[in-house]
């Protein structure tokens, strides 16, 4: 259970724009092991989706610049050619994304886009479409050899997601990238989803990367999580490490607006102020504006990643934490 | 910061190079129309005898037609027909598609369902199909191909604002204008159609071009203006006849015409720019 | 599916039928006496009102519009006063020359404007891309009817390498192809580059790519296919466009089509012949417009469900 599967290190990724660039990850680094769920929560336009998508190098604008490495298996991503990576897409790790309407392509069945991937080991089409019930199976699809056939306007929201699950699983990959998957559903869908998710995770020992804005989904299945804000990692560490010791003040902050409210409400209307727009590199701490506990030092200086204990890590300067609560 | 609007809006146009190309080209068409008169040597009916079809030389730049006409003279006035198809067309569509579109947008129900299938009627018969027809019941002469042409457009014009209105009409601002006991009119023109003005402009810009090129066309096929008038498709028709003996007589009419065109295109390209964001990002 | 087909040809008759009835108009909002509307300005007096009874023109206007429309579907659209000949018959030799004409330049027109569209998409806001929005921008600019004689001036009056006009030998087709080609070009080319941006801004792309597929089958499989859709629609709907195009494109080139023949009878008050002409090319499009919703229902599975409701 201890085995590294992909280690991302001082990841940083800037998107060129018109007056200059915008500083959308800065100096991320993570681990993820084998079999384990790891958890990137933050609010939305954090950065967290753009870390999911330049594991892959699936950033639709091309207009960004990646650096650090992305180690997966020994080989650093952010090096390998475009065929290289093809070869790790959806073998290696697959990825499913927030909206599965748009991402599902509109005239071909869903059965027949999940075969597409299948087909990419070469497997008489016979099989392939075997495989491909054999999945929708999996993943608790109903009467799946009709929905096999059906195109994507025709299934519902969680029956999509089910689908977009089904396809990246296909190839057995050892990482599951899923960037909100279940934002764009219902809540008892949502459940549903994870609960699969889960089970999927223990069925077939495929590590998962998720990616959300919600913390109670991610105290719900996750194992180690990491929380993110305005482009920086603040602090990682397991779920109980990040839900009982939270050494960040914005880790803190979110603790203590959570376990009152419901989902809905559980967001961050409770810190005062705003994120910065991240157009230059200035150094200093980026929640420095919004945090209750920022000295002088904080605004002129980056924290620097602190160990609390062998799971647990903090950017921030403050020694002993904090407690909100 | 503390710069007025509109101050800033004419900062952008001018940092707009479409815009600005496109306008020089037509303040220049403009100028010249105005100005025809002092302009041109002679008058456009004015025949020279002796020099009948000369090539282009010092007396004549652009050469003499058929009849000896000094053909420059003929295009520097053919300006004011190209403007008075711009105006004439662009005002008529403008009028009758606005007041239809506004009235079906604003009251919907049954009248705005017959317009509607009249628009997707007009929209599903080819224009010059349909402007030929309306030409062979009305009659040639320039006004009527303009009003054959614009019988053809407004739907375009009728469409936009209709599709407009009806977004515009459950915002939240008509809602505060009806409770303060403005009536349907007042809601209608001075609530309403303010807002459509940028995409009105937008929409005359794109239109024009076409207006012109279809007028135009019409005079070309003997159903527009009619002899002597400087009309420039009327002088490229003239002009066939004698492709072999005097070109000159078809080419500077036509480019004349891709000029004034060009002009109008670019600056169209420029405004949609400017006053619509929307379509910028496509 | 077949719900959908059933509906859109009942609108499509609907259309036709607006349409029939429009046409049918024209003879009473023409000035002047229909008899002698019909009859030419060539028919003496004393034979008018014997044509008035030979047209049908006393009897009730409902009628008059069955009558005209059964002999319509029976091939007999009157006679061509200018011609003496029956309307039919002219349109029967105009037709196919002007179907010709369009098809071929069509399949021109897009075999050019799919490759050109896709590469500046692809290569959007390279120096190719540049260049080709411009040229096309121009080229909106340019009248067919002074493309076509600077294309006779050029290839047939100074180069000499083909006829000016008249309609023996392939050769007299090119010049009138290549005017309606380069007029309309632009529009097709702008289209295919729209809709392929679109397609690779979608977020199946993304999933394709997340799949592991090789750019060129994501291309291929998803960007190619789905953008054509549209572009395969427009080209059922581009037909009758063409041939109102073409109708200064044959007068210029003295080509026998619907458009030659067309403005011919405008300008001779023929009346019969325009509203022989102006009815098959209105029909043609009310055609057209059903089949290419007929073939957008079949490419876009979207469209049938929203029409049928899908099966939920």
């Amino acid at each position: 259970m201890n085995e590294e599967l992909l280690r991302i290190d001082n990841l940083s990724v800037d998107y060129k724009v018109r007056d200059g660039f915008l500083s959308a990850v800065k100096n991320a680094s993570f681990e993820i092991r084998k079999k384990e769920i790891f958890a990137i929560v933050g609010e939305s336009g954090c950065g967290k989706s753009t870390i999911a998508h330049s594991i892959l190098r699936l950033l639709p604008e091309h207009n960004e610049i990646i650096k650090g490495q992305i180690m997966f298996k020994g080989k650093d991503l952010n090096q390998a050619t475009e065929k290289e990576l093809e070869a790790v897409r959806g073998k290696q790790i697959g990825m499913i994304f927030q909206n599965p309407l748009d991402s599902l392509n509109p005239v071909y069945t869903t059965g027949k886009q999940v075969e597409e991937g299948i087909l990419i080991d070469k497997i008489p089409r016979e099989e392939a479409w075997n495989r491909v019930i054999e999945m929708y199976k999996d993943v608790k699809m109903p009467d799946a050899e009709r929905r096999a056939k059906s195109y994507p306007h025709e299934l519902s929201g969680g029956m999509r997601q089910r689908v977009m699950i089904a396809m990246m699983l296909a190839r057995d990959p050892n990482l599951l990238i899923a960037d909100e998957p279940t934002t764009a559903l219902d809540v008892t869908i949502e459940a549903q989803i994870l609960r699969l998710i889960k089970q999927l995770r223990d069925e077939y020992g495929t590590a998962v990367m998720l990616i959300t804005h919600n913390f109670g989904l991610v105290a719900e299945i996750a194992d180690y999580v990491a929380v993110m804000y305005a482009g920086m990692i603040v602090e990682t560490g397991t779920v109980y490490d990040i839900f009982d010791h939270p050494m960040h003040p914005y880790s803190s902050l979110l603790m203590k607006a959570l376990p009152r409210m419901t989902k809905k409400e559980g967001r961050l209307t409770t810190i005062d102020g705003s994120v910065p727009r991240l157009t230059s590199d200035k150094p200093g701490c980026r929640f420095a504006n919004r945090c209750p506990f920022a000295k002088e030092r904080c605004f002129n200086e980056d924290p620097d990643i602190r160990k609390i204990s062998e799971t647990h890590n903090v950017r921030c300067f403050l020694e002993k934490g904090v407690d909100v609560r | 910061m503390n710069e007025s609007p509109f101050r800033e809006f004419w900062k952008s146009c001018y940092k707009n190079g479409n815009f600005m190309v496109g306008s020089i080209m037509i303040l220049s068409v403009i100028f010249i129309a105005i100005f025809a008169n002092q302009i041109a040597p002679y008058s456009y009916t004015d025949i020279h005898e002796s020099d009948i079809l000369t090539a282009p030389c010092a007396q004549y730049i652009f050469g003499t037609d058929d009849m000896g006409r000094d053909l420059f003279s003929r295009i520097v006035f053919g300006t004011r027909i190209t403007l008075e198809v711009a105006i004439i067309g662009a005002g008529l569509q403008l009028i009758v598609g606005v007041l239809v579109g506004l009235l079906c947008g604003y009251y919907g129900g049954a009248a705005d369902r017959a317009l509607t299938f009249v628009a997707d009627l007009t929209w599903c018969i080819p224009g010059m199909i349909m402007a030929l027809a309306v030409v062979t019941i009305i009659g040639s002469g320039l006004i009527k191909a303009i009003i054959a042409i614009s019988i053809v457009a407004w739907a375009a014009y009728a469409r936009m604002v209709r599709a407009k209105t009806m977004s515009i009409k459950n915002m939240a601002f008509i809602e505060t204008g009806r409770s303060f006991g403005e009536s349907d009119w007042s809601l209608m023109f001075r609530y309403i159609l303010p807002n459509i003005v940028p995409i009105l402009i937008v929409t005359v810009s794109m239109q024009l071009p076409g207006t012109i090129l279809s007028t135009t066309t019409l005079s070309f096929l003997g159903v527009g203006s009619q002899p002597p008038s400087p009309d420039w498709g009327l002088m490229v028709a003239e002009g066939i006849n004698f492709v072999e003996q005097g070109p000159w007589m078809a080419i500077f009419p036509g480019l004349a015409l891709v000029y004034v065109v060009l002009g109008f295109n670019i600056m169209g390209e420029g405004l949609r720019d400017l006053l619509d964001p929307r379509m910028k990002s496509q | 599916m077949r719900d959908y087909i059933i509906k859109r040809l009942l609108i499509g008759i609907l259309l036709l039928f607006s349409v029939s009835v429009l046409v049918f108009a024209m003879l009473f909002l023409m000035p002047g006496d229909p008899v002698t509307v019909m009859a030419g300005p060539l028919a003496k007096a004393s034979e008018l009102e014997g044509l008035r009874h030979q047209y049908g023109l006393d009897r009730p206007i409902v009628e008059q519009y069955i009558t005209w429309l059964s002999k319509m579907f029976h091939g007999d659209f009157g006679i061509s006063y200018k011609y003496r000949l029956p309307v039919w018959q002219l349109l029967q030799s105009a037709i196919p020359v002007s179907l010709y004409l369009t098809i071929i330049t069509l399949i021109i027109e897009y075999i050019v404007a799919i490759p050109l569209g896709l590469l500046c998409a692809y290569k959007k806001d390279s120096l190719f891309d540049h260049i080709t929005v411009n040229v096309t921008l121009v080229l909106t600019a340019v009248p067919s009817f002074w493309l076509g004689v600077l294309m006779i001036l050029v290839f047939a009056v100074k180069l000499q390498w083909l006829p000016v006009s008249g309609f023996e030998s392939w050769q007299n087709y090119v010049l009138p192809i290549c005017t309606g080609f380069l007029g309309g070009i632009a529009s097709t080319l702008r289209l295919v580059k729209s809709e392929a941006i679109d397609a690779l801004h979608e977020k199946y792309v993304v999933t394709a790519y997340a799949k592991g597929l090789k750019k060129r089958e994501v291309l291929y499989k998803h960007v190619l296919r789905t953008s054509l859709i549209v572009v395969t629609v427009n080209v059922f709907m581009s037909v009758p466009w063409l041939i109102s195009g073409y109708i200064v494109i044959e007068k210029i080139f003295g080509i026998p089509g619907m458009g030659n023949l067309m403005v011919e009878s405008i300008v001779k008050q023929d009346f019969n012949v325009i509203q022989g002409t102006i009815m098959i090319i209105t029909a043609l499009t009310v055609l057209c417009n059903i089949l290419s919703d007929i073939v957008l229902g079949i490419l876009d599975p979207r469209i049938r469900i929203s029409v049928t409701g899908g099966d939920q």
